[in-house]
């Protein structure tokens, strides 16, 4: 049968963590669970008393953090997304200086990585300030060494491809060994902002958040939240990128942006 | 074996060599089917297969790839997209998911009926039809235990006979069906 937590032990596991995750009281509570019972597996607790030991002694929470949020496994993942980004959005976003993009929850950087290659490619990279709110700092350090799996080349190389953007992309990175390397100089422009919630950061008037399947894990009141706190921080007309599936059913989004494409989860402040 | 259930889902799944089945079932299926049917199918994420488009011509009702919190409606075939995993809520809402494959594959068929299962109970019928895979089976497993009606394609019919084999290797699922039993069962007791 399909393992599940009970739930006391839930809320056991929110009280322990949201002194320094906040946002864990936002969650779905079955996606919680999931990500619970991936964290025990993937640190090897079979049980729960000897997992919850270990949480009143660890306080730097790194190893958790860094199991508990879903990463973004792909760079480019949604080719048709980063061709319109490439070819629409960012060329209007760089006409008015200076262009701030956000990334509320940056968990792997392969997104971060994707536009800046792209930035670069377009030769603005310079023009564009970004900034990624990571909610640990070994998250932070491993993506500044921009070592990723060899694996992910084979994908990096079908979306771009499937972006149709016409410039070679091999130049960005390097294949080692077993590792991906992404040039660590494609992150000169980005800010990383180590916090537990998005509701913290401070970062100035935003042109373009790509917050892409975040939402998908929260309530229905905290998606509210959410988007309030993201739509007082953009500018008038900036760009809200969600992902493909994310959709108008976000709650509080169609009052405060206009669908830019459904289709590609883009949204406009109004 | 005697049927007194009332059905509020039907979830498939299938991989290889069950494109032409799934084609085969929505074609015969009445319009207005009284329940929703979700098909988890898995494909290249990176080609647009034109699987949806497909359907859409041979189905009487109506063909969706569904976005996230969408309500799941009678007369509807709901395709789980790729890329995704799909689950469902006993108030019939979709949740999605970008979190790590399960059995090599997003979206899972197992992620999908494990859902059904602790959902809907024994008010959802799990299909496996034809596929090079063994992904499903422990989720068609977990809806039989929980009293879900569970169906198989019989592999003899079956285009890739490996995922329908590997269910009958671990249960006993309620039917063993040819395609055209597969759909009379599913015309009489819907």
């Amino acid at each position: 049968m399909y393992q599940t937590i009970s739930e006391n032990q839930r809320h056991e596991f929110i009280a322990k963590l949201q002194p320094v995750l906040p946002e864990i009281q936002y969650y779905l509570p079955s996606f919680l669970d999931r990500r619970i019972l991936f964290v025990m597996n993937k640190m090897g607790f079979a049980d729960w008393q000897n997992f919850m030991s270990y949480l009143d002694n660890d306080h730097s929470y790194d190893a958790i953090f860094s199991f508990l949020m879903v990463p973004v496994t792909e760079f480019f993942r949604d080719s048709l997304v980063w061709h319109t980004l490439f070819h629409t959005i960012v060329p209007k976003l760089i006409k008015n200086d200076p262009c701030h993009v956000w990334f509320p929850d940056c968990s792997s950087g392969h997104e971060v990585y994707s536009l800046c290659m792209l930035l670069d490619i377009l030769n603005v990279r310079n023009r564009v300030r970004i900034y990624a709110g990571c909610k640990s700092q070994q998250t932070i350090d491993k993506i500044q060494t921009g070592v990723y799996s060899a694996q992910c080349e084979s994908m990096l190389v079908a979306n771009y491809k499937n972006a149709e953007i016409p410039y070679d992309i091999s130049k960005y990175y390097t294949i080692n060994y077993n590792s991906l390397i992404c040039n660590p100089e494609l992150l000169s422009n980005v800010s990383f902002i180590h916090s537990s919630s998005l509701l913290e950061d401070e970062v100035p008037q935003i042109s373009l958040i790509m917050y892409r399947n975040s939402l998908l894990y929260y309530t229905t009141d905290s998606q509210h939240t959410f988007i309030t706190t993201m739509y007082k921080k953009m500018n008038f007309g900036a760009y809200l990128l969600l992902g493909i599936k994310e959709g108008g059913n976000i709650f509080g989004l169609q009052a405060l942006f206009s669908t830019y494409n459904k289709d590609l989860g883009l949204y406009r402040k109004k | 074996m005697e049927i007194a259930t009332t059905y509020k889902l039907i979830v498939i799944g299938g991989s290889a060599g069950s494109f032409a089945s799934v084609n085969h079932i929505l074609q015969e299926l009445p319009a207005r089917f009284p329940i929703p049917i979700v098909i988890c199918m898995h494909r290249l994420k990176h080609v647009n297969s034109g699987f949806k488009e497909t359907l859409e011509i041979v189905s009487k009702n109506k063909v969706v790839e569904p976005f996230h919190n969408d309500l799941l409606e009678p007369g509807h075939i709901y395709i789980v997209p790729a890329n995704y995993h799909m689950m469902i809520q006993s108030d019939m809402r979709v949740l999605f998911s970008t979190e790590e494959l399960v059995n090599f594959t997003r979206p899972s068929i197992d992620v999908l009926f494990y859902s059904v299962a602790q959902s809907f109970g024994k008010n959802a019928i799990g299909i496996i039809l034809s596929g090079a895979h063994k992904d499903g089976v422990d989720g068609l497993h977990d809806m039989y235990k929980i009293g879900a009606t569970t169906v198989v394609q019989d592999p003899q019919e079956a285009q890739v006979p490996t995922m329908p084999q590997a269910v009958l290797d671990v249960m006993k699922p309620h039917y063993i069906f040819t395609l055209r039993s597969m759909i009379a069962f599913l015309k009489a007791h819907i």
